[in-house]
């Protein structure tokens, strides 16, 4: 039987040397499992397609599946503790050096090129996700309005996501209906 | 306290469609509220995305620390994981079963539509911050910068913290 504690150091190691977030991690992932043996590929998949239809962090969902796969409930939870804790440490160690110089000049100044950074991260997200889902031009209007609505009239984003939920229904409703006559 | 775990169970309940929908979804609820200003808030980000982990752990971490010290991050983090550690451990063979439906798949084509306006409200609000100083709208050195290192970022897209770190230099030898 797989032990708790091995679930834990794989995944403290995952949390601790993958930068950039959730889908960076899904390749680290899968071979530091693929090196133990634990899963099958297919079934490592599988979780992935979960994890990215389940609400919340693509990394945490996946800690979950694996984990909960592995040894049921503890499992999940030493593997979502495991890979969350590096997160924790570094930034409040970052946060706490960093209260402390904010105001110096050289410190603002290496944020502003951070931030151009972020900025170069941001289009490169929009246009990965955009590349993917916004298949034609009634998407394409709605990715505008939902930012239109977002950034003039300050909707809160669960209110458009609930509204997204209702447009898919509604669509598939309008093409199944089609469909069968 | 009490509201930041409010606030944080609510960000982990609807961040669907990718790591990246946690920024606006946290931006929305925390600088309208005052906890921090659009400054704070985006060096958070900038802090999030430079460090290994999970970017809404990150900045879910950045922001207690900020609030309530250790304790506030430990409450941060965990209320923001708890909705989806939830959903997922008790609903997986629920959305493995129907995560091919043709309903789950259109609820994700709005869903992620959707999620590029959320992110463009995000760079909306960074680029201001960004490219703006106090004495121009557009800062010429800022655009020199962003394209150069968007194209470095071009060959290092698999080690963002490089162009980070670039970035972080940079921008002391030029403003």
């Amino acid at each position: 039987m797989i032990k708790l504690h091995q679930i834990f150091f794989v995944f403290l190691k995952i949390g601790a040397i993958t930068f950039g977030g959730g889908l960076a991690m899904i390749p680290v992932i899968k071979a530091e499992l693929k090196k133990r043996e634990w899963l099958e590929e297919d079934e490592f998949l599988d979780y992935v397609a979960i994890a990215q239809v389940a609400p919340g962090m693509i990394a945490i969902n996946i800690a979950t599946l694996v984990g909960t796969r592995l040894r049921h409930r503890k499992g999940a939870l030493v593997a979502v503790l495991g890979v969350a804790l590096p997160s924790l440490i570094v930034i409040m160690s970052i946060a706490t050096i960093l209260s402390r110089f904010s105001d110096s000049t050289v410190i603002q100044n290496a944020l502003r090129g951070i931030l151009i950074v972020v900025s170069i991260l941001l289009v490169t997200a929009i246009y990965e996700i955009g590349r993917k889902s916004l298949k034609n031009i009634y998407l394409f209007g709605y990715a505008f309005l939902a930012f239109i609505l977002v950034y003039f009239f300050n909707i809160p984003i669960f209110i458009i996501i609930l509204f997204s939920i209702l447009s898919g229904a509604i669509h598939t409703w309008i093409t199944i209906d089609k469909e069968l006559n | 306290m009490l509201e930041m775990i409010f606030v944080f169970l609510y960000i982990g309940l609807f961040s669907v469609g990718g790591g990246m929908v946690a920024i606006p979804l946290i931006q929305q609820e925390v600088v309208a509220r005052g906890w921090i200003t659009l400054e704070e808030f985006y060096t958070m980000v900038a802090v999030a995305e430079s460090t290994p982990g999970p970017i809404g752990i990150n900045i879910a971490t950045y922001l207690g620390v900020s609030q309530f010290g250790v304790l506030g991050a430990l409450v941060a983090t965990t209320s923001f994981i708890l909705p989806s550690f939830i959903i997922v451990s008790v609903l997986s063979s629920l959305l493995k079963k129907h995560r091919d439906s043709r309903l789950v798949q259109n609820w994700f084509l709005y869903i992620k539509a959707a999620v590029v306006g959320f992110i463009g409200y995000a760079l909306a609000h960074v680029c201001i911050i960004a490219f703006s100083s106090s004495d121009t709208v557009v800062d010429y050195r800022a655009v020199i910068l962003f394209v150069a290192l968007g194209i470095t970022y071009n060959y290092f897209k698999d080690k963002p913290w490089i162009v980070i770190a670039l970035g972080a230099i940079l921008g002391i030898l030029i403003f």
